[in-house]
């Protein structure tokens, strides 16, 4: 599904470039569960964002689904978007002026679903993460860890079918993160749910099936765990 | 998607309410204004389309140059309507009018008072006149309806002022005490006609048209033609090329009668060019034109009051472009996310479009209001009737549904297209509060556009302001206060019978002098050739010359406070002293050349070669506007009987203070003296000023469209002050940690808007410069530009703009450090 080919990021600052992201090289495969782990700074979300086609390596190559990436025009990330694509942000990114509901409804709104179908969409998920209170709340008046419960479930009420979620537990308490991977697990397994997190948790990251180290911007190693999802 | 939009934008309003009521009020008093103005325009374009063959209707004008004197106009002499309408198979019909002046109608009723006004709307027409408009009629046959002597057609509001809802068909009317049978009533005319009137009567009743059938050169008619086709530029011109012809085959008969050779002229560059003016442009496209018809326009004023009215919306619009893009910094992760949510860039322009139009449809409603509210005051600045019926008429509400979405277009689309351009991946990399308000150039681009308009329209508009103080209050050689006009002439023909009513006028306390005269400054005078008597061979003067021309008596002089600085005034009444006698002007003196004139001599050949000697010199004085410069003028004494003129009036010099008194007095001396008409009088300072009507409408709308601009621009300048202050809230905190005094973080904030008001001051300087030029060369005589008009103009936009903003960085720079730094 995704072929990484000398992905390279790099920053001008000054005469220097400094390089975030160097000679990345991975092949991600349809129905893959894969975790990246690094220490801060190491290029993660950076990976993400141009996994995410929301920043562009400024070299290499990236390949979706057999299309060069590098050739999309704006029209045809909107579909990515439309069809594929569900991102859970770092810092969730709520839209302030909406409430949860609404937050919740704009992916379906512009997918074109019906109104009917949206409505019970929402109130399934809303059921799902214990938010059905909060529905009517805005975003300034939740707490961290409930706005990124809003920011996963607007990644996921699409139904994507790739996910990339950008420490999407990193403000939640451990048995809710183990809620959310579990969540993660079984549209894996079950939908065939492409999944791509960044994460700094051991535990969390050995819900996948692949774990990628990065350091420096380069991945340092590749590690595949057994028991983890299938491939 | 629509109301999910509309439900977007109408929240984002309540939530930021402060600019949510900056934007409105800012867009509805652009959108008022602009809708009055729009209005305005529409109706002064739509002059004279409503008549069924107005493309075949022309005016007759005159293009004349004799002499010095030059320029176009439509009075026109009798013999020429008929001679084209003889001459020419293109010319379907032609058709006369001739003005009556005010005129006294009396309407007697048996055992009653009768009822009696001062009319002006009264004319002598051709009885083709009605048919040649085909105005509608009410009652009668615009055919015949003139055909008879003593016939009268009145206006529909004339009919119901004297007849209220009686026919008026077969009744009698007394027109300056000549009784005259009603025959028709026209439909009344829309306010946008060039012609109008309220009284016409046939024109074989006034002999006096008939008795110059013959010249071609008293110029005291009008005359309109229809045309068989409707004209083409160049057909209009080919018709044209064949009047010179008929004009030396006919006038030099004229011509000869009063001792001038009109081809000879002609060959020294004179011209007496006749031409078409078609009816659909006349209103609007000759500014320059002299003409008795009152109604004609001012085609640039029109198009400047247009573009200003367009000016003032785009203000406003600059005011919701400047507020959401300042909003560009919280609003653009929002297009990332969205973006990132699978929105596509038609969507988002589409929502931020919907919200600048729900901005300026509710800014429409205000204007709505404010529009209403200050119609009375928008007839008064243009002199017109609108009601709040046509304010709301159909065409008018299509007209502010154009300009709402223009607006929400002018305001929106910048801003719309801005936004969702924004990359989700620059605007979401990062995290929250990181991202800087982007865009500040064009903001600041904005502000010094704003404050240039204003600025400079505050300097045209001052300008206008003090040259015409300057036209209305200068007044060398003439003192224009305390003189009471009384028109008399139509009132008492028999001049001994006006002598007795002068001689008890000035026996009152109140009054110091009072003069008989034919005309007064500002009220028009008599114009003809005289011919100086040569100096010597070493000082040639001028053989021909023009002279503007009152007759009047001894008392002239000392009543309208004119200066003789050579020579006499004329010496007594009782004789005829004097009635060879001339004062002249000082034009008049340098135009002939003279070096001594006194004791010099004129010739009139206009009437058997009259001769009058120079027993003084007068120091000029405008006898009308101040465009023109001040023409050669004389004064002849009435023992002279040089010339009649229809034209009469007392000028009464009163003791400052007293004017109230003295009218009534002057009144009551009326009402006996003259008991068939009203009461009428006038001041000589009045009628100079109405003279600058023009010009004074000019300056009050200049005024209150810089009032409005400024208002805008300061509303504007005051959210984007605030705005700036919220963003600067943690700066402003962390400074005030380290030391910064108030009045420090005051300056910081404030100097960034002074900066740009400064820079909008050199760029308006020089294009008010510009226009007061090109505007104040319309003028023989004028104020001059002054730099300090500049530095004044520029320090008062400065000290506005830095109260507007200052009230709120002082508010910031106020605030509680530890609260603000809270916050963040
Ligand atoms: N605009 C920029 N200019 C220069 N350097 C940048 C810019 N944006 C990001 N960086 C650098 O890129 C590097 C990688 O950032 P990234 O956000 O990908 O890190 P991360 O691995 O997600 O860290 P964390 O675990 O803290 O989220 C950082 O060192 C950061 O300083
Ligand atoms: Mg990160």
């Amino acid at each position: 599904m995704i072929e990484l080919k000398n992905i390279e990021r790099y920053y001008p600052t000054g005469a220097v470039k400094t390089y975030v992201l160097r000679y990345i090289n991975a092949h991600i495969a349809e129905g893959e569960f894969v975790s990246i782990m690094g220490p801060s700074g190491s290029g993660k979300s950076t990976l993400l964002h141009i996994l995410g086609m929301l920043d562009e390596p400024t070299d290499g190559e990236y390949w979706f689904l057999g299309e060069g990436v590098h050739k999309f025009n704006e029209r045809r990330r909107t579909e990515m978007y439309r069809e594929y694509i569900g991102f859970v942000f770092q810092a969730y990114h709520l839209i302030d002026d909406l409430t949860v509901y609404e937050n919740l409804e704009t992916p379906l709104m512009y997918k074109k679903v019906p109104s009917g179908e949206r409505k019970s969409r929402i109130a399934d998920i809303l059921d799902r993460f214990n938010m059905v209170a909060k529905k009517d709340l805005f975003p300034n008046q939740l707490s961290g860890g409930q706005q990124q419960l809003v920011g996963i479930a607007r990644a996921l009420i699409g139904r994507p079918k790739l996910i990339l979620a950008d420490e999407p537990t990193g403000n939640l308490q451990s048995p809710q993160a183990k809620e959310i991977m579990e969540i993660f697990r079984t549209l894996n397994k079950e939908d065939g749910v492409t999944i791509i997190q960044v994460t700094h948790s051991e535990e969390n990251a050995r819900y996948g099936n692949r774990i990628l180290h990065l350091k420096d911007g380069r991945v340092e190693n590749e590690e595949l765990i057994k028991n983890g999802a299938s491939s | 998607m629509l109301s999910h939009h509309l439900l977007l934008a109408l929240r984002n309003l309540r939530r930021r309410a402060f600019f949510s009521v900056v934007n409105i009020t800012g867009l509805g008093v652009g959108l008022a204004t602009c809708w009055l103005i729009g209005l305005y325009v529409w109706h002064e374009k739509s002059f004279d389309r409503f008549f069924p063959h107005a493309d075949r209707i022309c005016a007759v004008a005159l293009d004349l140059k004799m002499g010095e004197e030059e320029g176009k106009t439509t009075n026109t002499p009798p013999p020429l309507g008929p001679r084209l309408a003889a001459d020419f198979p293109e010319i379907e019909l032609a058709a006369r009018t001739f003005y009556l002046q005010e005129s006294n109608v009396r309407l007697e009723k048996p055992g009653q008072a009768p009822l009696s006004f001062a009319e002006t709307g009264a004319y002598a027409a051709d009885t083709s006149f009605l048919e040649l408009f085909d105005f509608p009629m009410l009652e009668g046959d615009p055919a015949t309806a003139l055909d008879h002597s003593r016939n009268l057609v009145l206006s529909e509001n004339a009919a119901q002022k004297y007849f209220g809802k009686n026919s008026a068909i077969g009744q009698t009317l007394l027109i300056n005490d000549r009784p005259f049978t009603v025959s028709g009533v026209a439909k009344q005319l829309p306010a946008a006609s060039t012609v109008q009137f309220d009284f016409l009567v046939p024109m074989a009743d006034f002999k006096v048209v008939e008795r110059f059938s013959w010249s071609w050169i008293w110029l005291q008619v009008d005359t309109w033609v229809r045309l068989r086709e409707t004209p083409t530029p160049a057909s209009l011109a080919a018709l044209e090329g064949k009047f010179p012809a008929m004009v030396r085959k006919h006038a030099p008969a004229a011509f000869e009668r009063i001792g001038q050779n009109f081809e000879e002229q002609l060959r020294k560059g004179d011209r007496w060019n006749v031409q078409l003016l078609p009816l659909p442009s006349l209103h609007l496209d000759h500014p320059n034109l002299s003409s008795r018809l009152s109604t004609l326009g001012d085609g640039t004023q029109v198009m400047m009051f247009g573009i200003i009215g367009l000016l003032i919306l785009i203000l406003a619009s600059m005011n919701f472009m400047n507020l959401t893009t300042a909003r560009a910094s919280t609003r653009a992760r929002e297009v990332g996310v969205r973006k990132a949510l699978g929105s596509d860039r038609g969507t988002l322009v589409g929502q931020f479009l919907t919200e600048s139009i729900l901005y300026s449809s509710l800014g429409m409603v205000l204007a709505t209001v404010l529009a209403g509210v200050s119609l009375p005051l928008f007839n008064q600045l243009t002199g017109q009737e609108l009601g709040i019926s046509q304010l709301f008429a159909l065409q008018n509400l299509g007209l502010a549904a154009g300009l709402t979405v223009l607006t929400g277009l002018l305001g929106g689309l910048y801003p719309a297209f801005f936004l969702s351009k924004f990359q989700s991946g620059k605007v979401l990399k990062t995290n929250v509060g990181s991202i800087k308000g982007g865009h500040a150039g064009i903001r600041n681009g904005l502000v010094v556009f704003q404050f240039s308009a204003t600025i400079a329209l505050m300097l045209c508009s001052w300008m206008v302001l003090r040259q015409l103080e300057f036209a209305q209050k200068s007044s060398p050689g003439l003192n224009r206060e305390h003189v009471l006009i009384l028109p008399v002439l139509r009132n008492l023909e028999n001049p001994t019978e006006v002598e007795s009513f002068r001689q008890q006028i000035s026996q009152l306390p109140e009054v110091s002098t009072v003069s008989r005269a034919t005309f007064l400054p500002s009220l028009g005078s008599f114009g003809d050739f005289y011919e100086p008597e040569q100096g010597d061979q070493n000082h040639a003067v001028t053989s021909n010359l023009l002279l503007s021309s009152y007759l009047g008596d001894t008392r002239l002089v000392p009543a309208l406070g004119l200066d003789i600085i050579a020579g006499r005034n004329f010496q007594d009444d009782t004789g005829l002293a004097d009635s060879c006698s001339v004062i002249l002007n000082e034009a008049a003196v340098r135009a002939i050349g003279w070096e001594n004139p006194i004791g010099k001599w004129l010739r009139y050949p206009g009437n058997q070669n009259q001769r009058f000697q120079v027993v003084g010199i007068m120091r000029d004085f405008h006898l009308g506007s101040v465009r023109t410069a001040i023409e050669p003028a004389a004064i002849f004494h009435h023992s002279s009987n040089t010339y009649k003129v229809y034209a009469s009036y007392l000028a009464v010099r009163m003791h400052p203070g007293t004017e109230k008194t003295c009218i009534e007095k002057t009144g009551k001396l009326w009402a006996t003296a003259i008991p068939n008409a009203p009461f009428q009088y006038d001041f000589l300072d009045e009628s100079f000023a109405r003279i600058y009507r023009s010009e004074a409408k000019m300056g009050a709308v200049l005024s209150v469209f810089t009032g409005l601009a400024l208002f805008i621009g300061c509303l504007g300048l005051f959210a984007l002050a605030v705005f700036t202050a919220e963003q600067r809230t943690k700066e402003i905190g962390v400074r005030k940690v380290l030391g910064a005094s108030v009045a420090s973080v005051t300056a910081l904030l404030a100097r960034d808007f002074i900066k740009l008001v400064v820079i909008a001051i050199f760029i308006a300087s020089p294009v008010a410069y510009h226009f007061m030029h090109k505007w104040l060369s319309n003028f023989a005589y004028h104020v001059d530009i002054q730099p300090w008009m500049f530095v004044l103009a520029g320090s008062a936009a400065i000290v506005i703009a830095f109260l507007t903003v200052s009230f709120q960085s002082i508010k910031a720079a106020l605030a509680n450090p530890v609260q603000s730094l809270r916050n963040e």
